[in-house]
């Protein structure tokens, strides 16, 4: 019975509830173990059969406490049972305070605060407690009004202060040790999510394409910080046969957290297939759309889908309501193209526009979480200071450029909790020459394919060594 | 959220009077749809903020409405919404008016 007190409950090394858990049965112990020592040590003319009462009944009462737990715990006590049996102890109590007072109801405390616990009403407990106390004296008024006459010892005050102790350490013990357990459960399962969201975290992670690329002339860098572990923002880049930048496109699914998180891998997923049979992104982006349609209770996806063609240094660009991007050269401009975002209407088709990247040209793709970032007081970064930040950090090279500007939010929000995931995208088509002659072989490679595409020699173009079987469902 | 919703000849108003429209409050203002007559304004005047939620929703609402031949305009919308309104496409289908061009209609 003793290891079963000091090991219950188990595991709480360091733990307060646990070790006052521990201190309160200790203290029930040896205040019982106290009481007992006094009542056989105190001689035969101060000892009487009352104190042997009140002991035995404190035992009882802590047997039950600690035994009826165990019993439960194993099955072979059902509530019903424990009720019962704590009704009979009750009766015992109620019916020795005639003999040895009315102070021994305070065993009825560790009894209270199981039922309490096993209703799961912490209020039970204190209307139970509020009705005993109550009853308690009500009791004591009755025995003075009948001239009730209990026979008293020697030590029959302090053996009444030790049990009286000893029930309230229990009550307290019983208590604690349940509340401990329901702490410790909340602690292991907050732990256990959090260690699947940092799984969830590395999965989604390195489901994103490199952060970088550089070919020839051309450079990407990219950058997504989701508002928690896991978020609806995503970026993805088509290559043209392994060498080059062909398509970037950024995305933001409604929402935040594991439900944007999982629509954003069935709309990469998507994505991915149709870009690679498509080369036009207006085509693409209503294949995606179509596709997405087709799915029940899909929540709204904005994204734009950017094609490079190195040859002519032109960008073709569609935009399902994503975030116009912004083209920097010495000078700054949108291109404002508007388009219903995806998962809203099934009729919709989108435009496409050719804007010319001349060499020194950066383009700004991101999502409105650069924009709705806000600091500790509520208000919001907004156009004006990210259109601020990007002037002033075009001539850097890309990577450099990315992280002025997440820099810049950071100041900016000073530590408030980010509101929404935040993805950055720069493309840059630098003014230095290639050495290797890459960008050159790319180039051609890419003229080849828009010109077999416009001479309308395939209904729809399939970029080589991007065949659909080579492609994996998630 | 609470909408406050004026009728006049053939022009039904509805004011949005929270600061923020989300998916919730979004439903409310298509609940309101049967409401609406062949020409609508809903006014942002109190709106501060509008999730993505609150866009799909809103953009679900319009379209709809524009099937069914109604005209609908957007009135007080800050600048930033604007461009929001912009990007989304919803100015396609609910133009943003001035204030001041369409109380004639209420009065009418």
């Amino acid at each position: 019975m003793l290891e079963d007190l000091w090991n219950t409950p188990k595991q709480k090394k360091g733990l307060t509830e646990a070790r006052l858990y521990q201190l309160a049965v200790g203290l029930a112990v040896v205040a019982t173990l106290l009481a007992i020592t006094i009542a056989l040590f105190s001689g035969s003319k101060s000892t009487s059969w009352t104190i042997w009462l009140q002991i035995g009944v404190a035992g009882l009462v802590f047997a039950f406490t600690i035994g009826g737990d165990k019993l439960t715990k194993q099955g072979n006590l059902d509530s019903r049972g424990w009720l019962i049996i704590a009704g009979i102890i009750c009766a015992i109590v109620f019916i020795s305070s005639f003999f040895a007072g009315d102070y021994l109801n305070i065993l009825l405390a560790p009894i209270l605060v199981g039922v309490g616990q096993r209703r799961g009403d912490a209020r039970l407990i204190i209307y139970l407690s509020l009705a005993t106390a109550g009853f308690i004296l009500l009791e004591h008024i009755v025995f003075l009004l009948v001239g009730w006459q209990i026979p008293q010892t020697d030590y029959q005050g302090t053996i009444a202060s030790i049990i009286a102790m000893s029930g309230i350490g229990l009550s307290l013990a019983t208590f604690l040790g349940t509340h401990s357990k329901v702490v410790e459960s909340y602690r292991e399962e907050a732990a256990s999510k959090a260690s699947e969201m940092e799984v969830a975290h590395e999965i989604q992670t390195s489901l994103m394409p490199p952060s970088e690329i550089v070919t020839g002339n051309w450079s990407m860098a990219a950058r997504s910080m989701p508002a928690r572990d896991v978020g609806g923002d995503f970026y993805e880049y088509i290559p043209y046969l392994d060498k080059g930048i062909g398509g970037i496109a950024i995305g933001d699914v409604a929402g935040k957290g594991i439900p944007a998180a999982l629509q954003m891998a069935v709309v990469r997923t998507v994505f991915r297939i149709e870009a690679r049979r498509r080369i036009f992104p207006a085509e693409t982006l209503y294949s995606v759309n179509m596709a997405l349609q087709a799915e029940r209770s899909f929540g709204m996806v904005t994204m734009l889908y950017a094609f490079v063609d190195p040859t002519t240094s032109t960008l073709h660009v569609a935009n399902a309501g994503h975030n116009f991007p912004i083209i920097l050269n010495g000078t700054m401009d949108e291109v404002r193209l508007p388009g219903l975002p995806l998962g809203i209407d099934d009729s919709v088709e989108y435009d496409e526009r050719q804007v010319k990247i001349v060499p020194g040209t950066s383009v700004i793709f991101y999502t409105d979480g650069v924009i709705e970032a806000m600091d500790s007081n509520g208000e919001m970064y907004g156009y004006e200071n990210f259109r601020d930040a990007v002037l002033r950090y075009q001539n850097l090279e890309s990577r450099d450029f990315l992280d002025e500007i997440f820099k810049e939010i950071s100041d900016f929000t000073q530590g408030a909790p980010q509101s929404d995931d935040i993805t950055v995208v720069i493309l840059q088509n630098a003014m230095v020459e290639s050495e290797d002659g890459k960008s050159e072989e790319y180039g051609r490679e890419v003229a080849a394919m828009f010109a077999s595409v416009n001479a309308g020699s395939e209904e729809i173009a399939v970029l080589e060594g991007f065949e659909e079987e080579s492609v994996n469902w998630i | 959220m609470a909408l406050k919703i004026e009728q006049g000849n053939d022009v039904t108003m509805i004011h949005i009077l929270n600061d923020s429209v989300d998916a919730v409050s979004a439903r409310e203002i298509s609940a309101a749809g049967n409401q609406m007559q062949n020409t609508t304004i809903l006014d942002f005047g109190s709106v501060l903020f509008i999730n993505s939620a609150g866009i799909s929703a809103l953009l679900k609402l319009v379209i709809e409405a524009r099937k069914q031949g109604k005209k609908l305009f957007a009135v007080n919308v800050t600048a930033h919404h604007r461009k929001v309104f912009e990007m989304v496409d919803m100015l396609r289908y609910m133009p943003i008016a001035k204030p001041d061009d369409m109380l004639p209609l209420m009065k009418s």
